[in-house]
């Protein structure tokens, strides 16, 4: 027997994580990749699986600790079989640092929802907030604006102090707050729907929000009153695509590699190149120098509904690959979703958003912008219908689909051009060569 | 038994139970008060703090006029009238709690002379001289303070073994008095009877007195409690004390005290105990720990949600400043306000002569933490106004944090530390680095410009000294 400690793993890019939930308790028995604590990244909810089997004699952590790579978690009695189960955990000082997975269950990428990609927001629950200060710290704050802060629910622990000697001055905390307002940086709670004794009415209950619900939350409530969101409705005559893509599919079912491609990795190439030309649709918007950020690259977010959740994975460089390696990576993708597998770089770097509910039905509706994106391409139900020829109605493959974007710097002729270019290229695919 | 239905309930009516009360009501709460005593103030202002320093102020007085000989001011020897000086205490003890209840009922505070017990997580029972009542609340405040250990070995039912409130009666001036503890209480009840009379021995378990504060802090003191008191034993533990017609005869165990010592009075002043066990916590599912401290957060929230502890009942230090400013805050928090209790330092004052104070890290303790820091301290030899106040047994010392000189913690023995360690409190929760107080002008002459010429050390710009 011996006690190891369970250290957060390599978690990507990210440091000061807070620990959303903690799953063991001491005493609880452990198998290897168990998981010990729920991360909450940037991007999503991380699970950290635990690397030894054994019996948990400590937890060093409690809900809302920030944590980083390295940072202990528990100490762990390890069975001595159990280490020599998993011979390949390598030398018995070090823990093995699993690769962190994500936790999505999800069956068709391609029928997704509402594109929303969870993000920390540093908003506190005012009533947990301490703002306790340690002594000799970098920054300190006196014992008044403790409690300014703690008021104004903001967590001194993310404010940098700029007074002397690293004070965190009133005003700190008041340009933080500020910039909350207008967008960036920390969200403040911009107040609460009151509610009444609804059980006066009729039988009720209460359910908790998933955990990534209760992430997403503030980032849609930032989203929806932040961004002035326009939507521009369009659709687009697919027939030709669709009888393209039921040849693809033939063609696929004899091949060596067979995969199932649906109309999603068309619509990716086709959004792709309309970003090409309408590059304000591919960018973000810095408020305090008043820019936008064009990015040479078309990193797409997919928004996929699992039972957790919404969750945003993101196909890279999706104008460097054909239709059906998109096709067969968004199946891959579907199958770590399905496995845990998902890294936080997964989630991470999208520069455009795509929510298709098409898989599900509707004929149109109004996504959300995904900031700090601009833009949202929203799809909806394909369906057969009748379109005036000159002579005669014909049956055409029709696909409805709406755009939200910021129209603080995407004005209305241009969104409206955009949709326009981008059914244009729905309805003929050789454009998306020119 | 009667039922009633109450707002917010705050049990025991100490200072901290009395400042939860007073906050709440003036945050719009309606406030019931349970005390078991008639008068509020609870131990610190009717049998411990208060009258303490009232008799301590004999004392300093007394030592003040001897002082004074060799310098060519010489009074007669003092005689003490114990029913006056007894009348005097109570005078100011009535003061304070008159000015208490005039207070209370200012803010229309029901009060309950009784004694509370927990029914369950949201209802009381409450047992007066006439009645016994049921509440049930919406928040409560646990705010029932602490006792006196007993270790065992001790004839407690003897009236010649004292607890802290038995010394503060001042019955009679005992020749030999015989102290179990050399903490902070045992040291004040030392100083006041030394200075009536009493031949004072300390018999103390660790292997220094007053252990929590530093050793360099505390050895002004130290020095002249080695002359002044028959014997002090440390590292020294009492096995029994035998109760006899004539004598106490307490039998020790250490390397360096004798077997048996004689006393006349013995005082046991051993540490408190909290009084989570007197509420019949066992009704509710309020959590204490192995000590029998209430468990709260930063926010003093048990882990039953609309119940609240503060003050002693919580645990260490057992202070009257630390309860009354968590009953503010958890007055506060009860009542929706964003508040915690978020101190970077409580100060510690022992009342002796000279006085020990000392606020936020020890040296002992930065050192075990590991953390690094640089040190200015002042010894007040070479300060004129302690020089002519005949009071040059001290020293001011101070941490500051090696990288950002912000201050950790201070220490002051000396005449009056007590008044003088608040500085170090402001200038350690406003994160004052060694240089702003070097450089904040102290008057002179005086006892305070120690603690500046100590930040004038760390920063190596002192001029009333070398620095090192």
């Amino acid at each position: 027997m011996a006690i190891k400690q369970i250290l957060v793993p390599d978690i990507g890019d990210f440091s000061d994580v807070p620990i959303i939930d903690v799953y063991i308790k001491v005493g609880d028995v452990l198998s290897v990749e168990d998981s010990v604590v729920a991360l909450e990244s940037e991007k999503a909810v991380i699970d950290i699986p635990s690397p030894f089997a054994g019996t948990i004699t400590k937890v060093l952590v409690k809900e809302g600790d920030l944590v980083s790579k390295d940072s202990p978690i528990a100490e762990i009695e390890v069975a001595a079989e159990g280490v020599e189960e998993e011979g390949k955990q390598g030398s018995d000082e070090e823990p093995v640092k699993e690769q962190p997975v994500v936790k999505v269950e999800e069956e068709k990428p391609e029928e997704v929802a509402e594109a929303v990609q969870p993000t920390q927001v540093p908003q506190e629950n005012k009533s947990d907030l301490i703002n306790e200060q340690a002594p000799g710290a970098v920054y300190h704050a006196t014992p008044s604006l403790r409690n300014y802060a703690r008021e104004l629910g903001v967590d001194l622990a993310k404010v940098k102090g700029s007074g002397p000697s690293g004070r965190i001055l009133h005003e700190d905390v008041q340009a933080l707050v500020k910039k909350a307002l207008s967008g960036g940086g920390a969200a403040a709670s911009f107040g609460k729907i009151e509610l009444e004794d609804f059980s006066k009415y009729g039988e009720i209950e209460r359910k908790k929000l998933s955990r990534i619900q209760k992430i997403s939350g503030p980032h849609l409530q930032k989203s929806w009153q932040i961004i002035p969101h326009v939507t521009q409705y369009d659709e687009a005559d697919v027939t030709e695509l669709e009888a393209l893509r039921k040849s693809i599919k033939e063609e696929m079912k004899r091949s060596d590699n067979p995969v199932n491609i649906s109309i999603l990795p068309f619509i990716i190439k086709a959004v792709v190149a309309a970003l090409k030309k309408f590059p304000e649709m591919n960018a973000s918007f810095d408020e305090d120098s008043g820019e936008l950020i064009l990015k040479h690259y078309y990193h797409i977010g997919i928004a996929v509904d699992t039972p957790e959740g919404l969750i945003v994975p993101v196909l890279k460089d999706a104008d460097t690959k054909s239709v059906t390696d998109i096709a067969r990576e968004l199946v891959s993708t579907s199958q770590r979703a399905r496995d845990r597998k998902l890294k936080p770089e997964d989630l991470s770097g999208g520069s455009f958003s795509i929510s298709s509910l098409g898989g599900i039905g509707g004929t149109a509706f109004t996504p959300l912008i995904n900031p700090p994106q601009v833009a949202i391409l929203g799809v909806s139900r394909l369906s057969k219908k009748p379109v005036w020829n000159g002579k005669e109605f014909v049956p055409r493959d029709i696909l409805p689909f709406s755009v939200a974007y910021d129209h603080r710097v995407i004005d209305g002729a241009a969104g409206v051009r955009f949709t326009t270019y981008l059914a244009s290229l729905l309805g003929d695919l050789r454009r998306v060569l020119l | 038994m009667q039922e009633k239905k109450t707002d917010l309930v705050v049990l025991g009516g100490g200072p901290g139970g009395y400042s939860a009360a007073f906050r709440a009501a003036d945050v719009g709460r309606k406030v019931t008060i349970i005390e078991k005593s008639a008068v509020l103030g609870g131990v610190c202002l009717n049998v411990g703090c208060i009258p303490s320093k009232t008799l301590l102020h004999l004392a300093e007085v007394i030592e003040e006029a001897e002082k004074l000989a060799p310098l060519g001011v010489s009074f007669g020897k003092p005689t003490f009238d114990l029913e006056k000086i007894r009348a005097h205490r109570d005078s100011v003890i009535h003061t304070l709690t008159s000015g208490l209840d005039s207070l209370c009922k200012a803010r229309k505070i029901e009060r309950i002379v009784g004694v509370g017990t927990f029914l369950s997580d949201t209802e009381l029972m409450v047992v007066t001289d006439k009645e016994e009542l049921k509440l049930t609340f919406e928040d409560l405040i646990i705010a029932v303070g602490s006792r006196s250990v007993q270790i065992p070995g001790i004839p407690y039912e003897d009236e010649r073994i004292w607890d802290s409130t038995k010394a503060l009666e001042l019955t009679h001036i005992p020749k030999r008095l015989a102290i179990i503890g050399g903490g902070i209480i045992g040291l004040e009840v030392a100083t006041m009877y030394h200075a009536l009379g009493s031949k004072i021995t300390i018999v103390e378990m660790m292997d220094s007195l007053i252990p929590p504060a530093d050793r360099d802090l505390k050895q002004p003191l130290l020095k002249k409690l080695k002359k002044q008191y028959e014997a002090i034993y440390t590292s020294t533990k009492v096995e029994k004390v035998e109760a006899k017609k004539e004598s106490l005869t307490l039998h020790l165990k250490g390397d360096n005290a004798p077997e048996t010592i004689e006393a006349d009075a013995v005082l046991v002043a051993v540490g408190r105990k909290a009084n989570s066990d007197g509420i019949a916590l066992e009704n509710t599912t309020i959590k204490t720990n192995g000590r029998g401290w209430i468990e709260v957060d930063k926010k003093l929230r048990t882990n039953v949600s609309h119940v609240f502890a503060i003050g002693d009942v919580v645990g260490d230090p057992m202070l009257a400043h630390k309860s009354s400013h968590q009953g503010k805050v958890a007055a506060e928090v009860a009542s929706g306000q964003a508040s915690a209790f978020t101190p970077m330092g409580i100060p510690s004052v022992a009342y002796t002569s000279p006085e020990v104070a000392w606020v936020g890290l020890t040296e002992t303790e930065a050192k075990e933490k590991g953390i690094a820091f640089k040190k200015g301290s002042f010894p007040w030899t070479a300060n004129g106004r302690a020089l002519s106040a005949v009071a040059t047994d001290g020293v001011s010392k101070a941490l500051y944090d090696e990288k950002t000189g912000r201050l950790l913690g201070a220490g002051i023995c000396g005449k009056n530390a007590g008044e003088l360690i608040s500085e170090a409190v402001v200038a350690l929760e406003m994160g004052a680095v060694s240089e702003d107080i070097a450089l904040s002008i102290h008057p002179h002459p005086t006892l305070s410009e120690t603690f500046a010429i100590a930040a004038e050390l760390a920063e190596g710009t002192a001029t009333d000294t070398l620095n090192r």
